[in-house]
């Protein structure tokens, strides 16, 4: 394995670790910057006003997993299998992108000079 | 700063998706002719490593608190248009899979944090161009003034990044038909909590730029190849 490689996979490791062993603490559950706005400004922070179309998809709302009150094991769990996903999702991503861009420059017809 | 489903209406929704989509194909297209094959690996684990750090809220003020956005650190690394691909997919995952941020929303949410944060990158670029001075391509410039202001172009950009996006999102609900109050309401209060969350922006940004510039300077562009766009 390359070193650079090595250097990429021991970061993503280490982050996860230590996010999910050591961040969690300060973790609070309180509302974000929006959210407080619209608290100070509805009474509400999860205000949200009537809507023509609901969206009830998600495989996680709110980031809930498997019903566990353990909220250590739960942010591990659900940081885990969305950083999977992402890591997934942006490479499939970047390779088909890439590979059609270079599909198309490997395609391009060569000009024989002479 | 993830806008849920029904506060924007759809005469603002529209325009933003229409932007998002022509900006993204604008992007796409920047990314492959700047981004190599080598370089997808390490663009996939930012990505990853912006959703977790997405995930852990800090706290700011009684009870209230904030996340990293993370658009300047991807776009340090890689490039602003590679950066909005990134913010793309996260948002993309976070409103699909966790109903984190409407659908519908999910044009707005891109606009205001993979659009409205370019103001903070721009302040870094320039502050950067205006006081690196290393010719060098490894940027072996520990503990050199170099160093030290780097350090704080990312800071300052950061912290530039999340009011921008602070002030987009303020606006995109003031002038909602569905939200009651205007946008002498809504930009202040957004600005007022930003303001702190982005100190927490700054903070994260730079301790990771500062472990990069550390461990893995070759990751940290140097001046003479700092992207503008692509």
């Amino acid at each position: 394995m390359k070193r650079e490689n090595k250097v990429v996979l021991f970061i993503f490791t280490f982050t996860l670790i230590v996010l999910a062993a050591f961040l969690w603490m300060p973790m609070i559950a309180g509302p974000d910057g929006l959210e407080q706005v619209q608290f100070d400004i509805t009474g509400n922070d999860e205000y949200e006003p009537e809507s023509d179309f609901s969206y009830d998809g998600a495989l996680f709302p709110d980031y809930e997993f498997l019903n566990t009150d353990n909220t250590y094991v739960h942010s591990w769990l659900i940081g885990l299998i969305g950083s999977i996903i992402t890591f997934g999702l942006i490479f499939g991503l970047l390779k088909l992108t890439l590979i059609k861009g270079n599909s198309k420059k490997e395609n391009t017809p060569a000009v024989i000079e002479g | 700063m993830h806008i849920g489903e029904g506060l924007l209406d759809l005469m603002i929704l529209i325009p933003l998706w229409i932007v998002v989509f022509g900006y993204g194909a604008f992007s796409l297209l920047k990314m492959k002719k700047s981004v190599k094959n080598e370089q997808i690996p390490l663009i996939s684990v930012i990505t990853a490593m912006v959703f977790t750090l997405q995930m852990l809220n800090f706290p700011i003020l009684a009870g209230t608190s904030g996340h990293l956005l993370g658009f300047l650190l991807m776009a340090i690394f890689f490039s602003p248009s590679t950066a909005f691909i990134m913010i793309s997919v996260i948002l993309t995952i976070q409103a699909l899979m966790f109903g984190d941020g409407g659908i519908l929303a999910l044009g707005a949410n891109i606009f205001n944090m993979g659009i409205c944060t370019l103001p903070g990158y721009f302040t870094y670029w320039i502050i950067r161009k205006k006081t690196a001075n290393s010719k060098s391509e490894n940027l072996s410039i520990e503990k050199s003034k170099e160093t030290k202001w780097l350090l704080i172009s990312v800071f300052i950009g950061a912290y530039v990044s999340i009011i921008f996006a602070a002030i987009c999102c303020g606006i995109e609900i003031g002038i909602s038909d569905n939200f009651p109050f205007g946008i002498g309401v809504t930009i202040p209060a957004m600005l007022g909590y930003h303001a702190l969350i982005g100190i927490g922006e700054g903070l994260i940004t730079t301790v990771i730029i500062g472990f990069f510039i550390k461990y893995a300077p070759e990751y940290i562009p140097p001046k003479e190849n700092l992207p503008l766009w692509s």
